[in-house]
């Protein structure tokens, strides 16, 4: 009856069974990775790294992208010889929404010695399910997007996008220069991220930035008509109006704000760009913190975002640029190392993730032990045709 | 009046079939419901048909107005083959029945039933108004021969189960059929309601409606048929004129064996 | 008062989504669970034609593409799916099983369709030769889409019920609802009637997809499931095929989501769809409005 329910009961089973299916079957994953030789002889011609991220379903968009990305970087290293002759040979596995059909490609990839490394799903619940797969077998997996907890606390684990959270404080210091001291919330209760941004990091980072948060209206990811909540939200007409919700869902509630007359600050988070371009002028002003806009002005963003033009037309998403920073990671990892076992990936991920460096992301630090990626973040606004940026 | 009643003569000899039903034969699964049964029910006549319970009465009216599938036979309407026409062109063309149990619709009043019979949509050529008024008035017409004008706004759930039945035929017969079959009707009415149910199929009958009439009242059968046909089985025991049709030893036996009807 | 105007516009919009589906399901027993897929696709639709025509649509052109596709793709559905699977069924209990689960599986399709599409990203009218606008009315903000919305919900609300109940095809719809054995006897024509039952629904579908999409902004392809359910609580509420009781349940469904976001956390709100389905189910079956089963005996 109602697919989205069904679906993620039917996701939570899957993790369930994977993980159980996973922990019955010991170690025979195969961990061995003879193919990939020792570093005493040098890297080889081809190293082989298999993308797994869902190229149809739910996740279509954010999974096909973060492949541009990484073709993307695939072709700077190569072409530029950044391995020394050695070519990087990336290939796409698509999840298409399923946790068990990531667990499988992942799987597959596991045991096929001939693969250094993995690029993981862009979904947390696949991510989930696929990381005690990547710690059995001792391959390197490098997720994009994937913001739960848990993720990399599994060892082989590394995540190249900075969680929400880490960044979204950037907000306050827009919201301090606006000299916002009330901010309500809607939000979409039943995504965690959300959740913790309105309930806990939006309070925090008010304390720093002298505003307080109010009135936080809950909503569900099945939430339509947001007239209700939104009128809801702006009934004490607040300084600033947070608005964190998913998908078709940003652009209801923004359409329910600009209908409701309200004339304070609007905030979201990095999802805000799709729905403000599709509304126009009237969502001039919407303002969020974001760990990627195509319009920053750093050489890495520019170099990137012609590549991608060139490629593929249109500007580049964050998803593509986190994309391309994970590769990147991995070929730097080799790079530092000299070696392609999947052995010398991982701490060549350690490594270069403890000494950070500068992606399309911008500066990347690295939080785990250098497993999970950091970044300051920046703030951008819609001024009603394109996103500019407010705070680098 | 009797101008929306009586269906537009056509110039057919007066011997003609308005229904010929040819070795009818209908099962269900393994049960042989109707088993080879011919019926030639000629213009203008009242015919009869009569058997014990389960004998197949009204399996046969079912498959004559196609609401069940023939396993075998054919069927014939005014010299037309209609094996494969859906039941409501056979509505169009001039078919009309009524239940063995009551079948009125609960939600619509008494009226809004009748109308519905009288919306056949066979008024073609008519201006829309005037077919209108046409309807407006058979309608009437029909109301008022029924004895239901007290009950028009009625809802079928109010009304006594005579009542409800002389409904249903009043929407039969607002479709101004050419063969009007009928299931059972005074079955469960009072002697005096029967009567006068006995009397309106004569009356149509004298207006030329010819009439196949399903009942278990052997004595009303006897005086109102022209023609009776009697079954058991699924099969005709015996065909002609009513009253000697029921003294047959075949009909006797079945009536009398398979329980005569105490209010028969 | 600005609780009132968003909740008749939200009643207005389920209503016209259910009204359709407490059609068909009343009157030729078919429970369409590709209604709401109707729906998000008749909208889909609309917004294709706007990429094509370069965002040049105005809101009327906008409906009108929603109500035919809606009607099409309907009527589409019964005549190649739902009423040769009528036709086949042994018997009724099968037929409403099998019509359920060819719902379900034609459902799929436009859904999967506009998820390749958009790459299951929301898809919606670009601002292009209308704005949504809002005014100052009775101290609350009503805007020009919740104008129209209340226009035509009143409008086509009424124009159903009246249809229904004063009209011979309404008369000869219902009765085919009621006993199709019957209605055939009549002379109704089931086909045709079905076909236009089909078509008014599909249509109703497709301009409540059209005008929410206006109305919430966007559409995502999975946005006709969760209105389904809602529906399907809204007739059950009110009585399958029941017109009126469809409209009152809308309206309280609406009125009742409204009044619990205002006064409790939000989260509630889809539990209340639930809650009525299991509450009404448990109490009077027949709904509001509806019947007991009457039916043939
Ligand atoms: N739809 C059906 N499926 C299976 N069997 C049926 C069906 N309809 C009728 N029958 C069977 O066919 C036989 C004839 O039934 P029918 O109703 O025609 O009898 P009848 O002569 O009308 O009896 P009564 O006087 O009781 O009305 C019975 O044995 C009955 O059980
Ligand atoms: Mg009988």
């Amino acid at each position: 009856m109602n697919k989205n329910l069904l679906r993620s009961a039917g996701i939570v089973g899957a993790t369930l069974m994977t993980a159980s299916g996973l922990a019955s079957c010991g170690g025979s994953g195969g961990g061995s990775a003879a193919a990939t030789g020792d570093c005493e002889s040098g890297l080889p011609d081809t190293i082989k790294i298999v993308t797994v991220k869902d190229q149809t379903g739910v996740a279509a968009y954010t999974g096909t992208e973060a492949w541009r990305g990484i073709q993307l970087a695939a072709d700077e290293i190569n072409s530029g010889d950044m391995l020394d002759g050695s070519k990087l040979e990336v290939e796409v596995k698509d999840t298409a929404g399923d946790v068990q059909t990531a667990a499988s490609h992942v799987t597959q990839a596991a045991a096929d010695s001939s693969v250094s490394a993995i690029l993981g799903p862009v979904l947390s619940d696949q991510a989930l399910a696929v990381a005690p797969i990547a710690g059995k077998s001792e391959v390197p997996v490098v997720y994009t997007q994937a913001g739960s907890e848990g993720i990399v606390d599994e060892d082989w684990n590394f995540r190249a996008t900075p969680p929400l959270v880490t960044y979204y404080p950037k907000i306050g210091q827009y919201l301090e220069k606006q000299g916002a001291t009330s901010v309500n919330t809607v939000f979409a209760a039943d995504i965690p991220t959300l959740e913790q941004l309105s309930h806990d990091v939006l309070p925090s980072v008010g304390e720093d930035s002298g505003f307080q948060v109010g009135e936080q209206v809950a909503t569900q990811s099945t939430t339509q008509d947001y007239a209700g909540p939104v009128n809801k939200a702006i009934a004490d007409d607040p300084d600033a109006l947070g608005l964190l919700m998913v998908g078709a869902q940003i652009s209801s509630a923004m359409q329910a704000v600009i209908q409701s007359g309200y004339q304070g600050e609007v905030v979201s988070y990095p999802n805000a760009a799709p729905a403000v371009a599709e509304i126009g002028k009237a969502a001039a002003g919407v303002t969020w913190p974001t760990n990627f806009d195509s319009s920053i002005d750093t050489p890495e963003v520019k170099a990137f975002d012609e590549a991608y033009t060139e490629a593929y037309d249109g500007t580049a998403t964050n998803y593509a640029a986190e994309g391309y920073d994970s590769l990147m990671w991995v070929a730097k990892a080799i790079e530092e190392e000299g070696c392609a076992t999947r052995d010398a990936i991982k701490t060549g991920l350690e490594k270069v993730g403890q000494a950070g460096f500068t992606g399309t992301q911008g500066e990347l630090t690295f939080e785990a032990n250098g497993h999970d990626a950091r970044s300051d973040g920046y703030v951008v606004q819609w001024d009603g045709e394109k996103i500019v940026v407010l705070e680098q | 009046m009797t101008q929306h009643t009586v269906p537009p003569t056509v110039a057919e000899p007066a011997s003609a079939l308005v229904l010929d039903a040819r070795d009818v034969a209908i099962h269900f699964g393994g049960v042989k419901a109707v088993d080879g049964v011919t019926m030639e029910i000629a213009e203008g006549k009242i015919f009869g048909l009569l058997g014990p319970n389960g004998s197949g009465k009204s399996t046969i009216l079912a498959g004559i107005t196609r609401l069940v599938p023939l396993k075998s036979g054919s069927l014939t309407f005014d010299g037309r083959p209609y094996d494969d026409v859906p039941t409501f062109k056979l509505a169009r063309w001039g078919m009309a029945r009524t239940f063995q149990t009551v079948r009125l619709l609960g939600d619509l009043t008494v009226e809004q039933n009748i109308l519905l019979g009288a919306d056949v949509g066979r008024s073609s050529g008519v201006s829309r108004r005037a077919a209108a008024t046409e309807r407006k008035e058979c309608v009437a017409d029909v109301i008022d021969r029924t004895g239901l004008a007290k009950f028009v706004k009625w809802t079928p759930s109010e009304l006594s189960y005579g009542v409800q039945r002389r409904v249903e035929i009043a929407r039969a017969i607002v479709m101004q059929p050419r063969l009007l079959l009928l299931d059972e009707p005074v079955a469960g009415m009072t002697k005096s309601e029967k009567l006068e149910i006995a009397a309106l199929l004569s009356d149509l009958r004298a207006q030329g409606l010819t009439q196949l009439l399903v009942e278990h009242d052997v004595q009303m059968m006897v005086d109102t048929c022209d023609h009776l046909y009697a079954m058991n089985f699924g099969k005709l025991i015996g065909e002609g004129v009513p009253a000697d049709v029921v003294k047959t030893p075949a009909v006797q036996e079945a009536y009398m064996g398979k329980g005569w009807r105490a209010d028969a | 008062m600005q609780e009132l105007i968003n909740a008749v516009s939200l009643g207005c919009i389920y209503m016209l989504f259910a009204m359709g589906m407490s059609l068909v399901w009343g009157t030729l027993d078919v429970l369409n669970f590709a209604h709401g897929s109707i729906f998000m696709f008749s909208a889909f639709s609309g917004f294709y034609l706007m990429q094509e025509t370069g965002n040049s649509l105005p809101l009327a052109a906008l409906l009108l593409v929603g109500v035919v596709v809606g009607a099409l793709m309907s009527v589409l559905a019964y005549q190649l799916v739902l009423r040769p699977i009528l036709r086949r069924a042994k018997d009724k209990d099968s037929a409403e099983r099998q019509i359920l689960i060819g719902g379900i599986g034609l459902a799929g399709i436009p859904v999967a369709i506009v998820q390749i599409q958009t790459l299951s990203n929301p898809f919606s009218f670009r601002a292009g030769s209308f704005e949504v606008a809002s005014y100052d009315f009775l101290g609350a903000r009503i805007s020009n889409i919740q104008i129209v919305i209340w226009v035509v919900g009143v409008l086509l609300g009424t124009a159903v019920v009246l249809w229904l109940r004063r009209s011979r095809s309404g008369l000869a719809l219902r009765s085919i609802g009621v006993d199709s054995e019957v209605a055939s006897l009549m002379g109704i024509d089931q086909g045709r009637l079905g076909v236009a039952a089909m078509a008014v629904a599909g249509g109703m579908a497709g301009l409540s997809g059209a005008l929410l999409c206006v109305s919430f902004g966007a559409l995502t392809a999975e946005s006709g499931d969760v209105l389904l359910l809602k529906a399907f609580a809204i007739i059950i509420l009110g009585g399958v095929g029941s017109m009126l009781g469809t409209i009152i349940g809308a309206f309280f469904l609406a009125g009742a989501e409204t009044l619990l976001i205002a006064n409790t956390s939000g989260t509630w709100v889809d539990a209340v769809s639930f809650g009525l389905l299991f509450l009404v189910l448990l109490v009077r079956p027949q709904g509001i409005l509806g019947r007991q089963e009457v039916r043939r005996t």
